[in-house]
C-alpha cells in the first residue's frame, strides 16, 4: 500500500508547491504555467490532443510490432546459421549505431512525403528493434546444453527444439527486450514526428513543437503529459504481460 | 546372454588434443547393471555421450542391436521449468510422434514407478531436489529404454535421499530388465548398485572390470563382508590410479 501512497503523496505535494510558487513568484504563463492551466489546456484541447495521441500511438504500435517480429525472427535466423549471422551482423550493428536522426531525412525522401506515416514507422522501428534482437539472441544462446542434448536424444527436429525449448527458455529475455523496445518505439515515434515536420505529422510530438512556436506552453505541457502517460502505460503493460506469462515458473517471480 | 552394446577400441580426443578415452573395449550384457567409476576427467561422461550417440568418437566401433531405444538421465534433473511434471515426462514421446493415448499410458506408468503419480500437475520449482531427479528418471523410463544411461544422477542429492533412490532404481531395474550404465564418483554407490564395476584410469583407459558377487541388495548386503571387500578392491584400484599420475 505504501508503494502506491508514497509516490501519490510526493506527486500531489509537488503539484501544490508548483501551483503556489508560480503564483508567488509571478512566473509568466509562457515560461512555466501552473498545473491548473495545464489541466485547463488539456480539457480545452481534449479532442485534438486525443487525435494526436492516437496518431503517435499507432506509429509506436506498428514500429513496436514489427520490431518484435523482426527482432525475434532475425535472432532465430542468426542462431540457426552461423554463416548468416557472420554475413549480416555487422550491418545490423551499423544500422543501430548510426544516429537515427541522421538517417531519418533520407528515409523520408525514399519513402516519399506522401507516405510520411510509413516513413515514421520505419524510423521508430530502427530505434526499437535492436534490443529485441540482442535479448532474444542472448536468451536462445543461454539455453542449458543438457536440455539441448535431451531433445537431441529424442530425435527432435530444429523447429521442435525451437518451439519446445529455445523460445520458451528465451521468453524472459525476449520480454526484457520487448520492454526496452516499447519505450524506444515511443522515443522513435517522437523523433520521427520532429523530423517529418510541419503539415505532414499530426501526432503529439508535432503538437508540442507547434504549441511551442505559438508560445502555448500550457498546451505543450498537456501534450507532454499525455506522452508520459503513454510511456508509463507501455512500461506497465509489459510488466503485466511478464507477470501473466512467467509468474508460475520463472525464478524472478519467486 | 545376449549383448546390449559391444564397444571395440573406442578412443576420443578433442580438437585441442586432449584425449579423454583411450582404446576402450568392453561388452555390456543385455539386462546388466554396470557402474563406471574413475577420477574426474577420465572420460566417464564422454563414454556415455558417445555410446548414446550424442557425440561421435575419434575412432573405434560400437555395435548395438538395431532399434535399441535409449534413456538418458543427466547429472542435473534437466527439467523444463515451464512444463508440468506430466508435460516434462511426455515431451520426448511427443517429439517422437507417439499418439496421445499411448503417451498418457506411458507417462502415468512411469510416474507411478518413481512414486510421483500424485504430482503430475506440479511445476518443477514446486518439487524437492530428489523429486526432480525422480521426474528425470521417469522421463527416461517412459521411453521404455533398452539401455538406460545415467551420468552421476544422484550426485547432488543428500545421502539419505540418494540411498533411497538407489534402492528404487534397483527395484525398477529388476522390473524393467533394461541395461543400465551408471556413472558415479561414489565407490559405495557403485558397489551397492552394480553387478560389474568398471574402473577407468586417469588417462582414459579401462583399468579394471570388477564383478560384484551376490544378487541381493539390501541393508544386509551393505553390512556384508562381500560388500566391503568389493568396495576395498575398487578403492584400491582407484588409488593405485592416483599414484600413477
Amino acid at each position: 500500500m505504501m508503494k502506491f501512497l508514497l509516490p501519490l503523496f510526493v506527486g500531489s505535494a509537488l503539484l501544490v508547491f508548483w501551483e503556489w510558487i508560480v503564483g508567488f513568484l509571478g512566473v509568466p504563463i509562457f515560461v512555466l504555467p501552473p498545473p491548473s492551466q495545464i489541466a485547463f489546456a488539456l480539457i480545452k484541447n481534449f479532442t485534438s490532443l486525443m487525435g494526436a495521441l492516437i496518431v503517435t500511438l499507432s506509429i509506436t504500435g506498428f514500429a513496436y510490432f514489427w520490431a518484435l517480429v523482426g527482432g525475434v525472427s532475425l535472432a532465430i535466423l542468426f542462431t540457426r546459421s552461423r554463416f548468416i549471422e557472420m554475413s549480416l551482423a555487422p550491418y545490423v550493428v551499423t544500422l543501430q549505431v548510426t544516429p537515427v536522426v541522421a538517417i531519418a531525412p533520407l528515409i523520408l525522401i525514399w519513402v516519399g512525403f506522401e507516405n510520411t506515416n510509413q516513413a515514421m514507422v520505419i524510423i521508430a522501428w530502427i530505434v526499437a528493434f535492436f534490443p529485441i534482437l540482442t535479448n532474444t539472441l542472448q536468451g536462445i544462446r543461454s539455453v542449458d546444453g543438457s536440455l539441448h542434448q535431451l531433445l537431441q536424444l529424442s530425435g527432435a527436429k530444429w523447429w521442435q527444439i525451437l518451439i519446445y525449448l529455445e523460445l520458451p527458455a528465451a521468453l524472459p529475455s525476449i520480454l526484457t527486450g520487448a520492454k526496452i523496445s516499447g519505450g524506444l518505439a515511443l522515443i522513435g515515434a517522437v523523433v520521427a514526428e520532429f523530423v517529418a515536420g510541419s503539415g505532414t505529422s499530426t501526432g503529439l510530438a508535432w503538437r508540442i513543437i507547434e504549441a511551442g512556436n505559438r508560445l502555448e506552453i500550457a498546451t505543450m505541457f498537456a501534450a507532454l503529459t499525455l506522452l508520459s502517460i503513454l510511456g508509463i502505460i507501455i512500461y506497465y503493460a509489459h510488466n503485466l504481460v511478464e507477470w501473466i506469462l512467467l509468474r508460475k515458473w520463472h525464478e524472478s517471480f519467486n | 546372454m545376449s549383448l546390449a552394446i559391444k564397444v571395440n577400441d573406442l578412443s576420443m580426443a578433442y580438437a585441442d588434443g586432449i584425449e579423454v578415452l583411450r582404446c576402450f573395449t568392453h561388452s555390456f550384457e543385455a539386462g546388466s547393471f554396470t557402474a563406471i567409476v574413475g577420477p574426474s576427467g577420465c572420460g566417464k561422461s564422454s563414454l556415455l555421450r558417445i555410446l548414446s550417440g550424442l557425440q561421435s568418437p575419434s575412432s573405434g566401433k560400437i555395435e548395438t542391436k538395431p532399434d535399441t531405444s535409449i534413456g538418458y538421465v543427466f547429472q542435473e534433473p534437466t527439467l523444463l521449468a515451464w512444463r508440468t511434471v506430466y508435460e516434462n515426462v511426455a515431451l520426448p514421446l511427443k517429439i517422437k510422434g507417439l499418439n496421445q493415448q499411448l503417451i498418457h499410458t506411458r507417462v502415468v506408468d512411469a510416474l507411478a514407478l518413481v512414486g510421483l503419480a500424485d504430482r503430475q500437475h506440479a511445476l518443477p520449482r514446486e518439487l524437492s531436489g530428489g523429486m526432480k531427479m525422480r521426474v528425470s528418471l521417469a522421463r527416461a523410463l517412459a521411453q521404455n529404454p533398452d539401455v538406460l544411461f545415467m551420468d552421476e544422477p544422484f550426485g547432488a542429492l543428500d545421502e539419505l535421499t540418494r540411498l533411497k533412490l538407489d534402492d528404487e532404481l534397483l527395484d525398477i531395474w529388476r522390473r524393467q530388465k533394461c541395461t543400465i550404465l551408471f556413472v558415479t564418483h561414489t565407490v559405495s554407490e557403485a558397489t551397492y548398485l552394480a553387478e560389474r564395476v568398471l574402473v577407468m584410469s586417469s588417462n582414459g583407459t579401462l583399468k579394471d572390470d570388477i564383478k560384484i558377487e551376490g544378487n541381493t541388495r539390501n541393508e544386509a548386503f551393505r553390512a556384508s563382508t562381500a560388500f566391503h571387500e568389493a568396495r576395498l578392491t575398487i578403492t584400491k584400484s582407484l588409488e593405485h590410479n592416483e599414484e600413477a599420475i
